[in-house]
This record gives C-alpha cells, structure tokens and sequence, in this order.
C-alpha cells in the first residue's frame, strides 16, 4: 500500500511531474496537487484543528510548491518536500498567533474547531472523538506534527524526521510526549487503561 | 520509506511493532478519527491564487526575512570591501614614481655597456689557437680558449674499466 494515493500504471512519478513542473508545466502540477491534495488536506486540518484552515494552507503550500519548483532537488523524498513546505506554514501562523495573542489576548483566543465525523455516529463516540480532535489540536506544534503523521497518517518514522527536519530518534521521543500528554488530558474518558507506551 | 515510484509506503513492520496489539484507547481513538479530504475545486483554486497574485507572490512576506537577509550580507560585503579599500596603503602617484624609474633604468643600462665592453676586449685579444695539422679536407686545431671555458671534468679512475 502506498501514501498518499496509488497511481495508475501510466502516470508519471512525482519526479517526473516536478521536472515538467520547473519548466513551467500546468498540467504537471495539476497532476501533482490532484494526486497529493487529500492527503495534505487531511493532515494540516488535523494539525490545525480546522478543516477550513487546513485547505488553506494545502492551497498555499501548493503556490509555494510551484514557486519553488526550480530549487527543488529530486532525492526521492517529494512527499516529505512538500509536507514540510506545509508544516513551515502551520509553524508560521501559529508564531503570528501567539504574537497576536500577546497583543490582545480576549480576541484571538484559539478555538479548536474539531473535525465533524461524517455519517451516523453515536453521540458518545462523536463526542470522544471530538475530545481527542481537540486535544490533538491543543499539543504543541513539535509534539503535534510527529503524532498526526504517525499515528493518524501512518507514516513511517523515518520520513517523519525527514519532513521535519529533525532525527529519527527526536521524532521519537516526541511521539512518547504527545501520547503522554494526550492520556494524561484524555484520563476522564478512558481513565487509566491502556498503559503507557 | 520511499518507493521507486517516489511514493510512501506504509509504516515498516518495526515501526509498527511499537503500536501493535493496539488495545489502547487512546492509539484506536487516533487512528478512527475521520480523515478530510480537499474540497470541491481545490485544484481550480489553486490555479486561481496563482493566477491572481504573480507579483504578490514575489513579495510574499513569508520569504520577506530571507531576502532581507540576503539584502543585509550584501550590504555588510559592500561595506566590508569599501572599508578594506579604505586602509590599503594607495600607491604613490606616476610623477612620484618616476625618478625612481629613471634610476632603474640607468643602472641598468650602466650593467649592459659594462657587459658590451668586456665582450669587445675580449674578441679584440688574440685567439690562442694552434694548428695541429690536417689535409685538404680537414684541419686539426686545438682551441685554448674554449679548454679554458670548459668545466673541468671528473676523471674516471681507469682501474675501474681494466678487464
């Protein structure tokens, strides 16, 4: 199985689509936003708590995918390239948001906007969920990105440290703190089973 | 991990040693949380923000602390290179320099009439030649001038070439 979306047997690699896309070629990012956009959408809700917010910054970290197609340097690691244009993005408004909250706390307190589950769900289940949407939400950034993409985009570890910059093992270490963080904000609702991993 | 097609695989089987037999709440709770997908027209509305703002996308300010730091090392080399012109000592104006030249030449000209004059004396003095012997086609001369001129050579011990 393969992230974010499988191809059709014909269709150009992203490798192929970002050298067609240097050169100018509309098609090629076309191509490349309608095979990787759900994906991305996807995370930066969850990373934004905000799914409005989260297609946004898909639309923008795309614009910039484009601007920035000359520099790119094909190492196999597209994905990871463009996740992390995204994650900058997210990593920038929240730095502007918390300048904004300096300047005048009462009016831009956040408001996690939990993702609505689609479909008839239980009202307990719906509620939970909404809980966990907004805790997750709630994490710091550096906990939040590693979490989501591991534990809800299954992502292995390794591309993880790559779209984040960082080390395997950071990645981590900081997967241990966010699933801490959320037991221990999540207690109510599960109390303490579970254990800790 | 990355394909050969560029794409991710899903998480390694080590990797997900870690959150196997996943009865934790928390890690199921998790992974059940519905996923979005992009909206109606996403793609259109890329092209339209790309389409809309060319020259706005050139002065995004999110790109604006890059430029400007670019813009601040010029700078600091420009004022680097003026500072470092500033300090060298300058070099002396051409009317200074002259005598200086002109003595140099001199000195030189001096050195190469000393040379000719020497060259002349000596194709002036008698060739000490002796005339050894010879026929029509032939003349043996002993030439002491050019014996003197050559450096003497090492002799080779002869016991060393005895049979």
């Amino acid at each position: 199985m393969t992230l974010p979306i499988a191809r059709a047997e014909n269709d150009p690699d992203d490798a192929a689509l970002m050298a067609r896309l240097a050169g100018g070629d509309r098609d090629a990012f076309a191509l490349l936003i309608d095979r990787h956009k759900d994906a991305l959408v996807s995370y930066l809700a969850r990373l934004t708590g905000s799914r409005d917010r989260g297609e946004d910054l898909a639309q923008e970290s795309f614009l910039r995918l484009f601007r920035n197609s000359g520099s790119y340097r094909e190492r196999g690691h597209f994905t990871a390239f463009l996740y992390r244009i995204g994650t900058n993005l997210v990593r920038s408004e929240a730095r502007r948001e918390r300048r904004w909250r300096r300047m005048a706390p009462e009016l831009a307190r956040p408001r996690p906007e939990a993702a609505e589950p689609r479909g008839p769900r239980r009202l307990l289940e719906r509620e939970i969920q909404g809980r966990l949407a907004a805790a997750v939400a709630a994490l710091p950034l550096a906990l939040r990105a590693p979490l989501v993409l591991y534990e809800i985009e299954d992502w292995p570890q390794r591309e993880i440290a790559r779209a984040l910059g960082c080390r395997e093992g950071t990645v981590k270490s900081r997967l241990h703190r966010a699933r801490a963080r959320l037991r221990e904000e999540l207690a109510p609702y599960w109390g303490q089973r579970g254990g800790s991993r | 991990m990355t394909t050969e097609d560029g794409t991710l695989s899903r998480q390694t089987a080590e990797d997900r040693t870690e959150t196997a037999g996943t009865a934790d709440p928390l890690l199921a709770g998790l992974r059940a949380l519905p996923r979005e997908a992009a909206g109606e027209g996403f793609t259109a509305r890329v092209f339209e923000r790309l389409d809309r703002a060319p020259v706005a996308a050139r002065l995004d300010p999110h790109w604006l602390p890059a430029w400007r730091l670019a813009a601040a090392a010029a700078l600091a080399a420009l004022a680097l290179g003026a500072l470092v012109w500033s300090l060298a000592p300058a070099p002396p104006p051409a009317a200074d320099r002259a005598p200086a030249q002109l003595g140099a030449l001199e000195a030189e000209h001096a050195s190469l009439a000393a040379e000719l004059a020497e060259i002349r004396r000596l194709a002036e003095e008698p060739v000490p030649l002796f005339y050894l012997g010879g026929d029509d086609e032939v003349d043996l001369v002993l030439d002491l001038g050019l014996l003197a001129r050559e450096r003497p050579r090492q002799l080779i011990p002869t016991g060393g070439l005895r049979p």
